[in-house]
């Protein structure tokens, strides 16, 4: 058979040429080797730490933003969630049956969807925006192709209108923006959570079964010193005043003269924060606090006081009016009445310019300067809201030959109407200037206090006896002088008018005027005061003592009618604060309990920064009992705070030496223990989630809310790292 | 060790059997996401892949009883039928993979022709250079038939368009010419040739322009190469003791189709530097003692056929390695007896019957061949 036979040679050949393939392809293997070798043994370490990275994606749990109240609890400012519905026309299937949907949940024209939804050429059209979750009627959890749900927490005002410049807004990324929601940002946002979830490479999301969540924190809750129905009283008077007289705008400030609590704020033009429009722009500053104005004779106020105080001129005493015409300066200055002569009294009462001009010469620049800067003029009030302007009060050395005169009137020197009604409270307060506040105290979500505000007293202006005194002068200006328009029956008012002209194109205008009165009652024993000021009315009546007074006189007598006449001289029981304490010591004195965090079922980790941040000692204790293996007890372990001593919502004293017990507990168990399933039926997702991980379960979640079912049941054996699926159902 | 009367190598059927093992495994691991989220249920590709598996294990104890010589006469047909096959295909593009057709319906089954068709190839290559022995150095009597073969089929393939398959198909043809009487000059002359037609198809098709430039951009610290860094991350993160049987992450979308092409990098990640050099040694062993039996055997159509079925599973398997670690620009070549694909494994497994069969005669002379052919050709036509 030679087929089988061939020549040595060529078997050699052969043979040869097979070797060097086998060499060759050893050596493709052994270079798959080398490179396996460098990337899982050498540079393994790189590559490990780039996959974590992809598996995991933290999902950020917004904490809700505090509430705010006002002094008698009355919720202002709560949250709610917002939706917006938008399409993408060219995914939706059937225009028509889409329309008429949301035709029938908005009881609107389907005609009006049908013409967005056939718009073609864009990928995105809101068909509603910022409507209220109960309003869409269950639309956010269909899944219709094509139509997008958007959520947005937002903020409700409850009150509308009223106490919008208060409290202010807030942005799309919830952050304050005005307002008390600006100023108290830190105490209202809370601490965000997150939870993080394991993802595969399609973006699905789960949570992940090795961390434990990290709940939101809350915000804290604001109770304000404002009175929601006199901040009413006063929007509502102020509005009518504006539109009576035909003013650009007004502000209305209601104080409470012996603590310095602002009961109510109010400025116009306004805007209601749940229906914002464009055109609300130009109401959103607060102009209490931010614009600032010549006052006009109200300044008055300061020469009048000075001159008692250092005891330069008796209430009786006679001054030379002029008749009503005066130099100063080479600029003549007019009274609206033209006597040749008054009485201290009078002057003040009747608002004489040439008689105040006259004896604000006998203070003198220096004394001048000095009580109008210890009335508050020049400097920060310190109220609590943001945007304040202070104004300018020239000091002495810069003064020209006739500034003291004109200062003394209430000209050349720009104030804001919180600096007034400081000024004119501390008149009524027998000398003492008050720090304005608004914000009454902090309180956690549980109610306990955070931190309390305290009546604070700046420094004592004047005597008491002068304070008396010119408290009997403002009686006389709404008895007898320029303020009789703010009388009111069975009440004494005491108070003073201003109108200044305003300056139009650089000069000072005798058609344009800020007209001003500021008012406090019962004048015997001074608990309210009410500042008015009205933009350029128009309306022929400009004078402070006609158009604002009748505006403080409203407000007043809703006060008095809300209050009862023989409730106002009760205050309420008034703590003080120390002036030398610092604000920082107040965080944690309110009454000196404080608030006990939450910790349980945190990594250990984030239990730990959370009492970093309140300044909290701690102690970390593990629980040996519920330990499983030593086995497991590598770097990577979970540890989970089981359980806290104090526990929450134990009121605790404040005390260096207080510590926080954590009780915690590794919660990776040995993997050939079985152990049982908790039951969660009924528990919160968030509290199952926690529960089940913390015993060392997996965790598969279908639906939201609350547990209904769990696979396997509760008490069977299972081994740890076992997925118990849980079915939820939410609540409502 | 006799094996049903034989003497096949072990080191060639444990080997094999090993790594089915393993891909039950690693099918397991890269397929239950996958099926869980598309089937609704994670054993879904796992319970196909077991049928496969088990048919494939029948199927080489099936071929092993086969005398190889068998083949030498029926290559012919065998060719042709692999030829009409890729012909229909390319005509009718039956079934559609990610823009290429290369499966053929018949029924419940489908499969692809070119799975057949490297066997086919490698069988009537063997029967025609034993044929051709005394004129295999000739261009028009020896030469011109082979190359027209080799030409056809992996030309067919190409235009698929399975650059990758026809490139090993063409490889591993020429190889088995390199081992025989055939003229090197004759060689180096087609591939002279081969060389602008290669060019131009592949600048011809964008995806392979694609790939290399994706690669080019890998290996200068780039990332376009979604696929590839995917699978990188898992041998990396596996590192040398692996995560854990069923650990894989990268299985989770992050490594697309890890079941597939990919599933060395899910061996990787799961089994560690461990797992994947334990493969890739079971390879080397098959390669190693798959020549031996080419090298041994006296049998010409024995040698070719051993050694063109050996080289044409380590072919596969070392492309597939090298692409799943990032050595070689990314090409769609399953990795023999471990991927998840019926047909591959199911010719794959042939193949194996065969060589086993033709592993039994390794050591024995010409005149006891001849008997104990007989004595087969004997039983199989009692059988039959």
């Amino acid at each position: 058979m030679t087929f089988y036979r061939s020549t040595n040679n060529r078997q050699i050949n052969s043979k040869r040429r097979t070797n060097l393939f086998l060499l060759l392809f050893i050596a493709f293997f052994l270079a798959v080797l080398s490179k396996l070798f460098v990337l899982q043994i050498l540079d393994s370490e790189i590559y490990r730490t780039a996959a974590k990275k992809q598996y995991h994606s933290k999902v950020i749990l917004n904490a809700s933003r505090g509430l705010i109240f006002d002094k008698n609890m009355n919720l202002l400012v709560s949250n709610t969630t917002k939706v917006s519905i938008a399409a993408d026309p060219n995914m939706i299937d059937k225009p028509d049956s889409v329309a008429g949907l949301l035709a029938y949940i908005f009881g609107k024209d389907k005609q009006e969807y049908l013409d967005k939804l056939s718009g073609k050429n864009t990928s995105f059209i809101y068909l509603e925006r910022k409507v209220d979750l109960q309003s869409v009627k269950g639309l956010d959890t269909m899944s219709i192709e094509g139509l997008i749900v958007l959520k947005d927490p937002s903020r409700n005002y409850n009150y509308g209108q009223i106490g919008s410049k208060i409290l202010g807004l807030i942005d799309i990324e919830n952050k304050g923006r005005s307002g008390l929601e600006l100023e108290y940002n830190d105490d209202l946002s809370g601490k965000d959570g997150y939870i993080v979830m394991q993802k595969d490479g399609r973006g699905n999301k789960r949570p992940d079964l090795e961390y434990p969540r990290k709940d939101p924190l809350k915000g804290n809750n604001l109770v304000l010193t404002v009175d929601v129905d006199i901040q009413k009283f006063a929007e509502e008077e102020l509005e009518s005043g504006v539109v009576n007289y035909n003013a650009s705008g007004g502000k209305v400030l209601v104080v409470s003269v012996k603590t310095g609590e602002i009961l109510a704020l109010a400025s116009y033009p306004t805007y209601d924060p749940n229906n914002l429009k464009i055109s609300d722009t130009a109401g959103f500053k607060n102009s209490v606090l931010t614009d600032i104005y010549e006052p006009g004779s109200v300044f008055k106020i300061v020469t009048a006081a000075g001159l008692i105080e250092e005891h330069l001129l008796d209430r009786n005493s006679i001054v030379q009016t002029e008749g009503g015409t005066f130099d100063v300066s080479g600029i003549k200055v007019k009274d609206s009445h033209g006597f040749n002569s008054m009485s201290f009294e009078e002057i003040i009462e009747q608002s004489s310019n040439i008689g105040v001009m006259k004896i604000a010469r006998k203070l003198g620049p220096e004394k001048f300067y000095k009580y109008a800067r210890d009335f508050g003029f020049g400097i920060y009030s310190g109220l609590d809201l943001p945007g304040e302007n202070k104004g300018y009060l020239k000091r002495p050395v810069d003064f020209s030959s006739e500034s003291l005169e004109f200062l003394a009137i209430g000209y050349q020197v720009m104030v804001n109407a919180v600096q007034l009604s400081m000024a004119y409270s501390a008149v009524a307060n027998d000398g003492v200037l008050m720090k304005p506040y608004i914000v009454k105290k902090i309180i956690d979500p549980a109610g306990n206090p955070v931190k309390e505000f305290y009546p604070q007293r700046l420094r004592q202006v004047i005597q008491q006896s002068t304070s008396k005194e010119l408290n009997s002068f403002f009686i006389g200006v709404v008895q007898r002088g320029t303020g009789r328009a703010a009388n009111i029956e069975n009440v004494t008012i005491a108070g003073k008018t201003g109108t200044s002209q305003r300056i139009v194109d650089g000069k000072y205008s005798s058609g344009s005027h800020n007209s001003t009165f500021i008012g406090y009652f019962p004048a015997e024993d001074p608990q309210i005061l009410i500042t008015v000021i009205l933009d350029d009315p128009k309306s022929g009546e400009f004078y402070g003592g006609r158009v604002a007074a009748p505006i403080f006189r409203n407000i007043a007598q809703r006060i008095i009618d809300y209050k009862g006449v023989s409730n106002l001289s009760q205050p309420d029981i008034i703590t003080f604060k120390n002036n030398e304490q610092t604000t920082e010591d107040v965080k944690y004195t309110a009454g000196n309990l404080i608030a006990i965090p939450n910790l349980r079922n945190l990594k250990l980790d984030d239990a730990v920064e959370i009492l970093k941040e309140k300044k909290l000692k701690y102690e970390v204790i593990k629980d040996d009992t519920m330990q499983r293996s030593l086995k497991s007890a590598s770097p990577d372990n979970v540890i989970v705070v089981v359980d806290q001593q104090p526990d929450i919502n134990e009121s605790v004293e404040y005390d260096e030496k207080l510590i926080i017990k954590l009780i915690t507990r590794n919660c990776k168990p040995d993997k050939n223990e079985q152990i049982k399933v908790p039951d969660v039926i009924n528990l919160s997702l968030r509290r199952a989630i926690n529960r089940l991980i913390v015993e060392g379960f997996k965790v598969e979640i279908v639906g939201s809310g609350e547990v209904i079912t769990q696979i396997p049941k509760a008490n069977t054996e299972q081994k740890p790292g076992t997925k118990v699926i849980l079915f939820c159902r939410n609540s409502d | 060790m006799k094996f049903s009367g034989y003497k096949i190598d072990i080191w060639i059927l444990l080997p094999v059997i090993l790594l089915m093992m393993f891909s039950i495994g690693a099918v397991y691991s890269a397929s239950s996401y996958f099926s869980m989220d598309k089937f609704n249920d994670s054993n879904y590709m796992l319970k196909h892949h077991s049928l496969r598996v088990l048919l494939a294990l029948l199927m080489i104890f099936l071929f092993t009883r086969i005398d190889f010589r068998i083949y030498k006469d029926i290559g012919k047909y065998l060719i042709w039928i692999s030829i009409l096959a890729l012909i229909f295909i390319f005509i009718f593009g039956v079934s559609t993979v990610k823009g290429a057709s290369r499966w053929i319906n018949l029924g419940p089954l489908s499969f692809q022709p070119a799975d057949l068709a490297k066997f086919t190839l490698i069988i009537y290559l063997s029967a025609l250079l034993v044929k051709k022995k005394n004129y295999a150095h000739m261009l028009y009597k020896g030469y011109l038939p082979l190359i027209f073969y080799i030409l056809v089929v992996s030309g067919l393939v190409a235009l698929q368009p399975n650059f990758s398959t026809a490139f090993i198909i063409f490889g591993t043809s020429v190889m088995l010419l390199l081992i025989s009487p055939v003229k090197i000059k004759h060689i180096i002359i087609t591939l002279l040739c081969m060389i602008p037609v290669a060019v131009s198809f592949i600048l011809s098709k964008s995806y392979i322009v694609g790939r290399l430039t994706s690669h080019a951009d890998y290996a200068s610290g780039g990332s376009s190469n979604y696929q590839l860094r995917q699978a990188l991350l898992g041998f990396g993160n596996g590192g040398f003791f692996g995560v854990g049987p069923g650990n894989s992450m990268q299985r989770e979308y992050f490594l697309p189709e890890a079941y597939g092409d990919f599933i060395y990098a899910i061996v990787g990640e799961e089994y560690g530097f461990i797992g994947a050099f334990t493969v890739l040694v079971l390879f080397m062993i098959i390669l190693v003692r798959g020549l031996k039996v080419s090298k041994m055997i006296k049998d010409e159509f024995g040698k070719y056929l051993s050694f063109g079925i050996t080289m044409i599973l380590s072919f596969y398997a070392v492309v597939n390695m090298s692409v799943a670690c990032g050595l070689i620009p990314t090409t769609g070549v399953p990795i023999p007896f471990v991927s998840y694909g019926g047909t591959a494994l199911l010719f794959n497994s042939i193949g194996v019957g065969i060589l086993l069969n033709i592993s039994s005669y390794r050591n024995e002379t010409d005149e006891e061949m001849i008997n104990e052919g007989n004595k087969v050709i004997e039983i199989n036509s009692k059988v039959g």
